[in-house]
């Protein structure tokens, strides 16, 4: 099935089960969208920053192998460790050699999707270190065991009353009702693994080729203490995080968290130029599946993504369908097109789950011509490049999609044909309507009303009202069963 | 071949027509009083303003903060204002501290931050283990937007391990979209404009 145990389509559906949580993460994205767009009408720019943040990411794929180059020279001047891997394994490999060769064995992590991406929090507990998430949201899911389900607020699918319980059992605490308790129990219990951590890792929002720094964006503060407490720091990053001057990071940080939360920067935007006095800074760079994204000219846009969340947020299928019916690390209009580009194959699904309105392309802060990109995916699976038979028709078996697309096609290539068709539908709808919900057509019509289907097709009515007119009689008269 | 290798190699062997490096010299937003936009700002992200008169006052000011008046234990990295414990030389050891007072070297009008200077806190964790920050600003040094801010910075980015735009207390919206403030670093930030 398609490199897919299971369709997006069909994982949505257990998270529509719920209800009323579905609604309340519809709305809480939607409320996010409209912070953003408030922002965005603040600055009579910012169509303009758009436009700059999507040229200035060209520009830097265009140019990436001298902007690495350019990069690591410079971050080995600060006095940083520059690593590079081609995959999520060396990735890992990497990071537990640096901490394993350093004795350590507690681990303090903020954010990065980069580490999501590579498994890094299971293969680090295999080998016997304790990693924590410190964002207040993936500290929730890491508790719950689940993966985030969202690239900027992590525990959206959860409410309070989950995050109350999943304290209580993992961590004893007492029981509490409001976001604000909760938050500060985690505070203080965060506060403890900080104090204790060895290390830590963190992502990088933006890499500077020309000074050999990075940037990493939090609200909450926990990269800082992360970094600045134990005496190793380990930065994640994908290749594609560079921007080639300090000051680009004017352009991308005005897009950057006006696009994600509707705020105008995020708390802290912390610029590291090699480690702290007597500690150490390890910067791992990441290929896996990157170059090949780059190497096709139709989605090495697809590069520039900041990781905003801002499609995510839009998104009416992510809205009603959750981050984790996408089943992959970064979800929603972006993931769908990174997914089954880095894994050429699998996440067939994913480029499906869209309805093609575009309005992730309307606030895609670099200018990603992501509903575009979705398409052109679909239309090379149809095209045989990457096939895939399980989508929205469900285990129908292969080509099934295709085979009625040229039975529709014939069909409609000859009026009679389309005559008798409309007949027969018009006939079924009233008589007996739960055809419709049968077989390959139900996975149409289940989530849709069937309207009351007229007596006549459209040419009949006509006809009937118009008897003097130009149509010829016998396009009537092939109507018989609407002729009573 | 090194991983290091074998990447830029595959790298150099695309085919990637090239797009030329955009300026960014334009006409950014500027507003008709910068401290007004600062404090606006710095208010929509949960920090404060409190302004000294021309006539100086400043350590009195900021003795009467809410925060310092209920802290047991302020630590100041400022010398024109006085704290009452001595400065740690460990990053732990600021673990107690409830108030941390330290200079900004200039703020941003736009987005409410404040740029700190690694040299200002050369014990980066006071910045993050204070319960609630005091951050001093002179008068007048506040710029419009973030271009300004980075041209205003220039190579001492690269000249400095650490620094940092700050706008605000510490926070978090992760459980059920909900504004908590004070999530791992200070509860509350303070810009006393002197």
């Amino acid at each position: 099935m398609s490199g897919e145990a299971q369709s997006h389509a069909s994982r949505a559906r257990s998270f529509l089960a719920d209800r009323e949580r579905a609604t309340f993460h519809d709305g809480a994205l939607w409320q996010i969208r409209g912070r953003r767009d408030q922002r965005a009408r603040a600055l009579p720019e910012w169509e303009q920053l758009r436009k700059l943040a999507a040229l200035i990411k060209a520009h830097t794929l265009s140019k990436l192998p001298d902007y690495l180059e350019r990069f690591e020279a410079n971050a080995h001047k600060q006095g940083a460790h520059v690593h590079y891997a081609r995959d999520a394994a060396e990735h890992n490999r990497i990071v537990l050699d640096l901490l394993t060769s350093r004795g350590v064995t507690r681990v303090v992590k903020s954010k990065s999707m980069l580490t999501e991406e590579c498994g890094l929090n299971p293969w680090l507990e295999q080998h016997g270190i304790e990693v924590t998430d410190t964002d207040l949201g993936e500290l929730i899911v890491q508790l719950r065991n689940e993966p985030p389900s969202h690239i900027v607020l992590p525990a959206i699918h959860l409410r309070k009353e989950d995050v109350a319980a999943t304290f209580s059992d993992k961590l004893g605490a007492p029981p509490l009702t409001d976001a604000q308790s909760l938050t500060e129990f985690a505070r203080q219990h965060l506060r403890a693994k900080f104090l204790a951590a060895e290390a830590g890792i963190t992502g990088v929002n933006f890499a500077i080729a020309e000074t050999g720094g990075i940037v990493v964006c939090t609200n909450e503060g926990n990269a800082d203490l992360g970094t600045s407490l134990p005496g190793l720091h380990i930065a994640c990053m994908g290749m594609e995080k560079l921007v080639p001057r300090a000051a680009d990071l004017g352009v991308f940080l005005r897009l950057l968290a006006r696009s994600a939360t509707g705020q105008a920067i995020t708390v802290y935007t912390s610029h590291y130029h090699g480690p702290r006095p007597g500690a150490e800074l390890h910067i791992v760079i990441v290929d896996n599946g990157r170059s090949s994204i780059r190497a096709e000219s139709e989605h090495r846009s697809a590069l520039s993504c900041i990781r905003c969340g801002a499609c995510m947020n839009t998104c009416p299928v992510y809205r009603r369908s959750g981050g984790h019916s996408y089943a992959t690390h970064v979800p929603g209009p972006i993931g769908s097109i990174l997914a089954p580009l880095q894994t050429p194959g699998a996440h067939q699904s994913l480029p499906h789950a869209c309805t093609l309105c575009g309005s992730c392309t309307a606030v895609c802060p670099v200018g990603i011509d992501l509903h575009e990109q979705l398409l052109i995916l679909r239309r090379r699976q149809v095209d045989g490049v990457a096939v895939s038979d399980d989508v929205h028709v469900g285990p129908a078996g292969s080509g099934l999609k295709r085979r009625l697309g040229g039975l529709v096609g014939w069909i409609l290539a000859s009026p009679r044909r389309t005559a008798w068709l409309g007949q027969i539908a018009r006939w079924i709808g009233r008589h007996v309507p739960s055809v419709m919900k049968m077989g390959p057509l139900a996975a149409w019509s289940d989530t849709r009303a069937l309207p009351p289907l007229p007596r006549r097709s459209f040419l009949a009515e006509y006809a009937a009202r118009r008897p003097q007119n130009l149509l010829p009689a016998k396009t009537t008269a092939r109507d018989p069963v609407d002729q009573r | 071949m090194s991983s290091r290798d074998t990447l830029l190699a595959t790298l150099r062997s695309q085919s990637v027509p090239e797009v030329p490096l955009p300026s960014l010299i334009a006409e950014w937003i500027r507003y008709p009083d910068p401290s007004e936009q600062f404090r606006v700002a710095l208010g929509q992200a949960a920090g404060s303003v409190v302004s000294v008169g021309v006539s100086g006052g400043l350590p009195q000011l900021v003795l009467e903060l809410e925060a310092v008046r209920s802290a047991a234990k302020v630590c100041s990295l400022v010398s024109s204002v006085a704290g009452n414990c001595d400065i740690p030389a460990a990053a732990h050891a600021f673990a107690d501290v409830d108030v941390l007072i330290v200079a900004a070297e200039f703020g941003v009008a736009e987005n409410g931050a404040v740029w700190i200077d690694g040299a200002a806190a050369p014990v980066r964790s006071a910045l993050f283990l204070a319960q609630h920050l005091v951050v001093l600003l002179p008068h007048g040094e506040i710029v419009d937007n973030l271009h300004q801010a980075y041209e205003r910075i220039g190579s001492r980015l690269a000249e400095r391990s650490y620094g940092c735009f700050m706008s605000g207390p510490s926070k978090t919206a992760d459980i059920e979209q909900a504004l908590v403030v004070g999530a791992h670093g200070a509860r509350s930030l303070t810009v006393v404009l002197y």
